[in-house]
């Protein structure tokens, strides 16, 4: 079964597209700039929640995930996220110590397979940042588990 | 003379016993005896004797004397014979003493006398005579039996009169008379006890034979300082915070309790009474419940160097317990501080971990935008160049205040502080900066009508104008930011009050900024002023810890309350603080 989807037209070519969920204005803003710079197609939210009611299945390729969120945190917009979509790729992008640093080794990761994602620090070059997303794009670690 | 002739026929060919009654035979036969006894005679008499030989027989002693005649008597020294005794001593060989004897006997190498009834100073009425061969070897084996157990006469006499008890080490097989000396011993005491117990059972088991009562009437009544050894155990925790309790009580309660190991391999009970009696109570069985079961052997002794040596032991323990439980005091002091660090370390890492996510959030703005324009190679124009600055604008200015709050942060946990104290008008300060918050308002578009009323013109302060602008600052950011999201009031009022009259009637400005907002989430609260705290996920709770420091700093009170309106809706919140002024009118005054 692929997993690498194709959009509604079923074309290759056409832009992948990105979901950026973060609580500050400034990033969203600046990031969906990066992006679309770059030949993606994004999206922001900064309400968490109104992220999660607008989130159909399908709809991304990635979804860039801020951590430290009012309500709702990355981590239980991931779940929640996986629930309506589980081959969606997720990338969290934090600029927290504890997060970033420690977050491998607690118990949400061995339970979630969040292992299985991928971390980037802020702040990110946006050459960086769109080099790491490509890369996650083009990876098919889903597979590998597969098989 | 006829008589004497008489007696030595007789003795020549017949033994004869016989029982004589009457005065004046009793007295005969006695004279005779001793007029007989060409050596010497021995004699063994009970403490009543001294005075009835004194009254009766003393010319016949003197007469004894002169002739090289050698007399010696055991008897029972005490305080009442004692001057019979000592005038006894003057008329013979050697008085020796031997407590509690009862018989009454004289013996020579031929002749034995004896009497069963003796009176003080009265006649002997009644005397056995026997020449014997048989009675006499038996007597005087008895006399001599007991000539070596008794103790010079000097001695005693000594004794008693310097009023020293003789030294004696005492084995009791029977735990009841243990039982009463050891109370005994606890009632005569008059300066000092101390006791061990080796087991907390032994002090449960004395505790119900009035062991303890009579320790607690000891030191009570009397005075006397009771220190105790004993290893701690829940179940006598009770009656030893009974006790602890009794000391503080009574001002005469003198009763100190230590405790010991369990395990330190005592296994006997042991008293010391002012330093000159012990009593040791060895441990039988330990699992019995009476007192009488578990006992076995005793010993009491009032021999100095036993006794001295219980005392030294018992200091020795004494000095361990205290200095153990100094260790442990100390110990605990040490995990005190252990936790204290460990608090102050998890406070750094929140800090770090605050601090990193703050600073590095404003980045990223900067950063990405500064990368946009350079990839566009300048083709950014209008209304995007202008929300670009605009962004980068913000993130510095983010940057800029963060930093300054960590820089006074730094300054107040290492007390360098300082304020630029000038004389000026706190109406001008906020005016101002009220000034600059409406232009951010309009700026921003934020649906927020921030209101400035003030009923006076000149309010004088002498304070750090800069710092005071800063909390005003720091409150005003506050308000507007939990009002924001739905709109509403911030309201800023300048008020005079006289303070308590106790402080030297130090009148104060009060500055009130009341918002319609959110209001003070119940989990912030308690900690509202403290480092951290706050809900938002955007801010680092740093503003008010830094408020309450300057405001503080100033001689001033800084408070919050949540705001409850006229129908009773919890509404936003109002904070409130103070600066002391100065009263213009008392300079006046003054001047």
């Amino acid at each position: 079964m692929p997993r690498i989807r194709k959009d509604k037209n079923n074309n290759y070519n056409d832009k992948k597209r990105v979901l950026i969920v973060d609580d500050e204005p400034d990033l969203c803003t600046v990031l969906k700039m990066v992006l679309e710079d770059n030949g993606f197609e994004a999206n922001s939210f900064e309400d968490p929640t109104l992220a999660l009611k607008n989130f159909k299945a399908d709809s991304y390729d990635l979804v860039l995930l801020d951590i430290k969120m009012p309500e709702m945190d990355g981590f239980q917009l991931y779940r929640k996220m996986k629930e309506i979509d589980s081959k969606v790729k997720v990338c969290f992008l934090t600029a927290s110590e504890l997060y970033y640093e420690g977050i491998r080794k607690e118990s949400f990761c061995k339970e979630d397979k969040v292992d299985k994602e991928f971390f980037l620090a802020k702040p990110i070059e946006n050459e960086d940042l769109v080099n790491q997303i490509n890369k996650i794009m083009s990876s098919n670690i889903f597979e590998d588990q597969d098989n | 003379m006829k008589l004497d002739i008489l007696i030595l026929v007789i003795a020549g060919n017949t033994e004869k016993t016989e029982v004589l009654e009457g005065s004046d035979n009793t007295k005969n036969v006695i004279l005779q005896f001793m007029s007989n006894a060409k050596i010497g005679w021995d004699n063994c008499v009970d403490s009543t004797a001294p005075s009835v030989i004194i009254a009766q027989f003393k010319k016949q002693l003197l007469e004894s004397k002169n002739r090289g005649t050698r007399v010696r008597i055991v008897t029972e020294i005490t305080n009442d014979n004692l001057s019979y005794c000592k005038e006894l001593m003057d008329l013979i060989d050697e008085l020796r003493h031997l407590d509690g004897v009862k018989c009454n006997f004289s013996v020579s190498k031929t002749e034995y006398v004896a009497t069963a009834i003796l009176q003080k100073d009265q006649v002997v009425t009644q005397v056995i005579y026997s020449n014997a061969k048989g009675i006499v070897e038996q007597h005087r084996y008895l006399f001599g039996t007991l000539w070596n157990k008794s103790i010079p006469g000097e001695q005693k006499i000594r004794e008693i009169e310097k009023g020293v008890k003789p030294d004696v080490i005492e084995i009791i097989k029977n735990s009841s008379r243990a039982h009463s000396l050891y109370l005994n011993i606890i009632k005569d005491s008059k300066e000092e006890i101390l006791l061990i117990f080796p087991t907390s059972n032994a002090f449960i088991r004395q505790e119900k034979v009035e062991v303890i009562q009579s320790l607690i009437e000891a030191a009570e009544k009397h005075n006397v300082k009771v220190r105790i050894l004993m290893p701690t155990h829940n179940v006598t925790e009770h009656s030893v915070q009974r006790l602890k309790m009794r000391k503080n009580q009574y001002r005469n309660g003198n009763i100190d309790i230590r405790y010991i190991e369990e395990s330190s391999g005592t296994k006997a009970t042991i008293l010391v009474v002012d330093r000159k009696m012990s009593l040791v109570m060895e441990l039988k069985d330990d699992s019995k419940t009476t007192f009488f079961e578990a006992i076995g052997l005793s010993t009491y002794s009032n021999s100095r160097p036993g006794v001295l040596s219980y005392v030294s032991i018992f200091e020795s323990l004494w000095r361990q317990a205290e200095l153990y439980e100094q260790v442990k005091e100390a110990n605990m002091q040490l995990e005190l501080a252990n936790e204290q660090l460990k608090v102050h370390d998890k406070m750094q890492k929140e800090f770090i971990n605050v601090a990193a996510h703050e600073l590095r959030t404003p980045i990223q703005p900067i950063l990405s935008t500064v990368g946009i324009i350079r990839s566009r190679k300048g083709n950014i124009k209008g209304q995007e160049l202008d929300n670009s600055l605009d962004m980068i604008a913000r993130s510095a200015e983010r940057l800029k205040r963060l930093s300054s709050d960590i820089l006074d942060i730094t300054k107040i946990e290492s007390h360098s502080l300082n304020l630029n104290k000038e004389q000026f008008n706190v109406i001008d300060v906020i005016s101002n900066t009220v000034g600059e918050f409406k232009n951010q308002i309009t700026k921003n578009n934020l649906n927020i009508n921030l209101i400035f009323a003030n009923n006076e013109d000149v309010i004088m302060v002498e304070a750090d104008r800069q710092r005071i602008a800063q909390v005003v600052s720091n409150l005003l950011t506050n308000a507007i930011k939990f009002t924001k999201k739905d709109g509403g009031v911030v309201s800023i009022e300048v008020q005079k009050k006289a303070e308590g009259k106790e402080d030297g009637n130090q009148d104060v400005v009060v500055i009130t900024v009341r918002d319609t907002g959110q209001g003070i989430h119940p989990e912030i609260f308690p900690k509202l002023f403290t480092k951290f705290a706050t809900k938002s996920f955007q801010g680092t709770g740093l503003g008010l810890f830094i408020s309450i420091n300057i405001v503080e700093a100033h001689g001033g009170k800084i408070w919050a309350e949540n705001n409850v309106t006229a129908d009773g809706i919890n509404k936003g919140s109002v904070f409130y603080f103070t600066l002391p002024i100065i009263n213009s009118n008392r300079n006046h005054d003054q001047v």
